[in-house]
């Protein structure tokens, strides 16, 4: 059970900061 | 539209971060005093508040942080630090028993426990909220796939709760069964 809640959790900081990433590299060659 | 894996992800998510069985262990502690009765209107009440609570945040949580000026992202990395927190306390007794020292400080002067420290921190805890919110801010555009979404959520909200319900009616058989030892084993 722990291992699913870590990989909950890494999956949401993950996914958001690769939504950020994407956002800012978008935002600087545009 | 049914897609099972989708529902089986929320469903496994939400009951792993709601964990019924490392909150049985406080539950059964405080409420050894009480009788048969008291017992389950306990366990009834507190489920009742974890459905409003997951309700709450699932529909609300969103607006709620938007109105603070909060961005879906901020919230995923807090979030995300604070189920991964609570992934790592799962797989490390020490922590727990820390937690569950507080805890039983803050039982000896209430008398009902079925709010706080049963249904908030306990059961549907910070981890929980944040999976709900980000859970409803990924919901799809599309209002046909939105609306299939939300019945997943909430049937899987609805199923975590029956579980909760069930695990605490039959702890004490299952404690008999399992023992402390199987249990904290069945948490991991």
């Amino acid at each position: 059970m722990g291992f699913i809640v870590i990989g909950i959790g890494v999956q949401m900081i993950l996914s958001s900061l690769s939504t950020v990433v994407k956002t800012m590299y978008l935002d600087l060659h545009h | 539209m049914f897609d099972p894996a989708f529902f089986i992800t929320i469903l496994i998510g939400l009951f792993s971060l709601i964990n019924p069985l490392s909150a049985l262990p406080i539950y059964l502690g405080l409420t050894q005093d009480e009788s048969e009765e008291d017992k389950l209107r306990t366990l009834k009440k507190a489920c009742l508040y974890v459905l409003v609570i997951c309700l709450v945040s699932y529909y609300l949580g969103v607006y709620l942080l938007h109105f603070f000026g909060i961005t879906i992202p901020a919230l995923r990395v807090a979030g995300g630090l604070i189920i991964f927190r609570s992934g790592w306390q799962l797989l490390n007794v020490q922590h727990k028993k820390e937690l569950r020292g507080n805890i039983k400080e803050e039982m000896d002067k209430k008398d009902d426990i079925s709010f706080s420290p049963l249904a908030m921190p306990l059961l549907a805890g910070p981890g929980s909220m944040s999976f709900l919110i980000t859970l409803f801010s990924n919901r799809s555009g599309n209002v046909n796939e939105a609306f299939y979404q939300d019945i997943f959520a909430i049937t899987a909200i609805v199923l975590v709760i029956f579980s909760i319900y069930f695990i605490f009616k039959f702890a004490p058989r299952l404690m008999r069964y399992a023992g402390q030892s199987g249990l904290t084993a069945l948490q991991k």
